[in-house]
């Protein structure tokens, strides 16, 4: 049944030929020297193709660099920096790094609570790092690595982490599932052949489309104690928890 | 009035002239095709995905790849039907012989490939232009469907040498029918049994290894050398096959 629907569109093909081609042979027989409907035919497509043409280059389509790919290895490395830079404290000098979403809540109890809402899933790791000041004050921050469609930038699209304080807890949801459908207009293979280079479809050692992880880091007061209710698996930054 | 009082150029360019307006309705079909390519081309030529963390991309790629590939089968059709005997009579109400015939119907192939390799490099925009009103899409991209001037001219001009030589390709074999029914069962079977079995088996598939000595060839010079090569084997083997046929067969 696969087989059949792989060759569907060829033998649709095949048919249609094959019958344009037997009336054609009829035809002939009976009006030897016709065409003036044909001919009408390929002015009207021909027209029609080159107003299309034209109409082509108003229609609003991003340009991306030629054939941008990345090497599994690489992009697997520059995550890892990601992190590591998250567990230095580091992510604000950190190049790849993008702050999608910043928070600043204000805590007057000694202790603050982590929650998740709806959903014990939260796409993000978490990080906390205590300040040197105790000044009641708990700054959030949504980084993330930007997602990269051949080199195009779709950060502007990403859904943080929803956070809304409710006394001392704070209540984490994530944020709507994002489905990113891209629409890429290749140059036929008959140029590709000569000019292209490989766009690492082929090469599964390569890859044109890059998702990388995403952190929540919260800077919390000195004296503040931190309380995990959802499993959050809380990573400290610097000096104790 | 004998062939003697007429040059084998002569009989060509009456016979190409006359094939022109014969078999323009032959272009009606290609029209058709095409738009049916291009729609089944929506469905993209190429999609890849990835994604994590409630984050997904799916990038579905687009070209007239299947344009193209659909022209190459029309070229290829259409010239077995051209070796068909219905076509072949009408060459001897000229003043002609079998290479004056072979020879006109070349250049009315190369013609023709001429016109499809155009009119199928033409629709990427058309392609470009149905996808953004009719398919969801959050991100519209492109490397550009036409870079340069040379670019497209290359396009165009590997279009056309791909084109040909299917045109070529499909002469033979419709030769080849002509000569004996036998290959008109023969060839499909000695086809599809070399594709299915040698995938089946694993083994390196000589269609495969055929398609590859063509279709990844990064030199264009050297394509064009290998398309010249093997049309120029092809229509020279119909051309002698051709005249092994009897008068009127």
């Amino acid at each position: 049944m696969m087989l059949l629907a792989t060759f569907l569109p060829i033998i649709i093909v095949i048919g249609l030929i094959v019958i344009f081609s037997m009336k054609q042979s009829r035809t002939k027989r009976k009006f030897p020297i016709s065409g003036a409907k044909t001919r009408s035919l390929l002015i009207g497509y021909s027209v029609f193709l080159l107003v299309v043409l034209v109409f082509s280059f108003f229609i609003p389509v991003e340009s991306t660099s030629n054939n941008y790919i990345i090497s599994q290895e690489e992009l697997d490395k520059k995550h890892q920096d990601f992190y590591d830079a998250a567990h230095q404290g580091s992510l604000d000098t950190f190049d790849s790094a993008h702050v999608a979403e910043k928070w600043t809540f204000s805590v007057e109890d000694d202790a603050l609570y982590l929650e998740t809402r709806n959903t014990d899933y939260l796409g993000v790791s978490v990080f906390a790092q205590r300040k040197e000041e105790s000044d009641g004050e708990v700054e959030i921050a949504y980084y993330t690595t930007r997602p990269m469609v051949e080199g195009f930038d779709i950060t502007h699209l990403i859904n943080p982490t929803v956070i809304k304080q409710e006394g001392n807890t704070l209540f984490l949801q994530q944020g709507e599932d994002v489905n990113v459908h891209v629409t890429k207009f290749a140059k036929d293979f008959t140029i590709t052949q000569f000019v292209g280079k490989d766009t690492g479809l082929m090469n599964h050692e390569y890859t044109s489309v890059q998702v990388g992880p995403s952190i929540l880091f919260l800077r919390i007061p000195n004296d503040l104690k931190l309380v995990d209710r959802s499993d959050l698996y809380i990573q400290f930054v610097g000096s104790g928890n | 009035m004998s062939l003697n009082n007429v040059t084998l150029a002569t009989a060509t360019k009456k016979l190409y002239k006359y094939k022109l307006k014969a078999n323009i309705g032959l272009l009606n079909s290609l029209v058709f095709l095409q738009l049916i390519a291009v729609l089944f081309s929506l469905n993209g030529v190429g999609q890849m995905g990835t994604g994590g963390n409630g984050f997904s991309i799916n990038v579905y790629y687009y070209s007239s790849t299947l344009v193209i590939a659909f022209t190459m089968l029309w070229a290829f059709i259409h010239s077995i039907f051209l070796t068909t005997k219905t076509f072949r009579y009408d060459d001897f109400t000229f003043v002609s012989n079998r290479i004056a015939s072979n020879l006109s119907n070349m250049v009315f192939l190369a013609t023709a490939s001429l016109i499809a390799a155009l009119f199928a490099m033409f629709t990427s925009p058309l392609l470009k232009v149905i996808a953004y009103f009719l398919l969801d899409h959050e991100v519209l991209l492109e490397t550009g469907i036409f870079y340069s001037p040379t670019e497209l001219l290359l396009g165009f001009a590997a279009t056309t040498l791909y084109i040909f030589l299917f045109s070529a390709l499909g002469y033979f074999v419709g030769t080849l029918i002509q000569l004996s029914k036998l290959f008109g069962i023969l060839l499909p079977v000695i086809f599809f049994g070399t594709l299915f079995v040698e995938a089946r088996a694993g083994q390196s598939n000589l269609l495969i290894t055929m398609g590859t000595f063509i279709f990844t060839e990064s030199s264009f010079l050297l394509f064009i050398i290998k398309v010249v090569c093997l049309s120029s084997l092809l229509f020279g083997s119909s051309l002698f096959l051709s005249n092994k046929l009897e008068v009127k067969q």
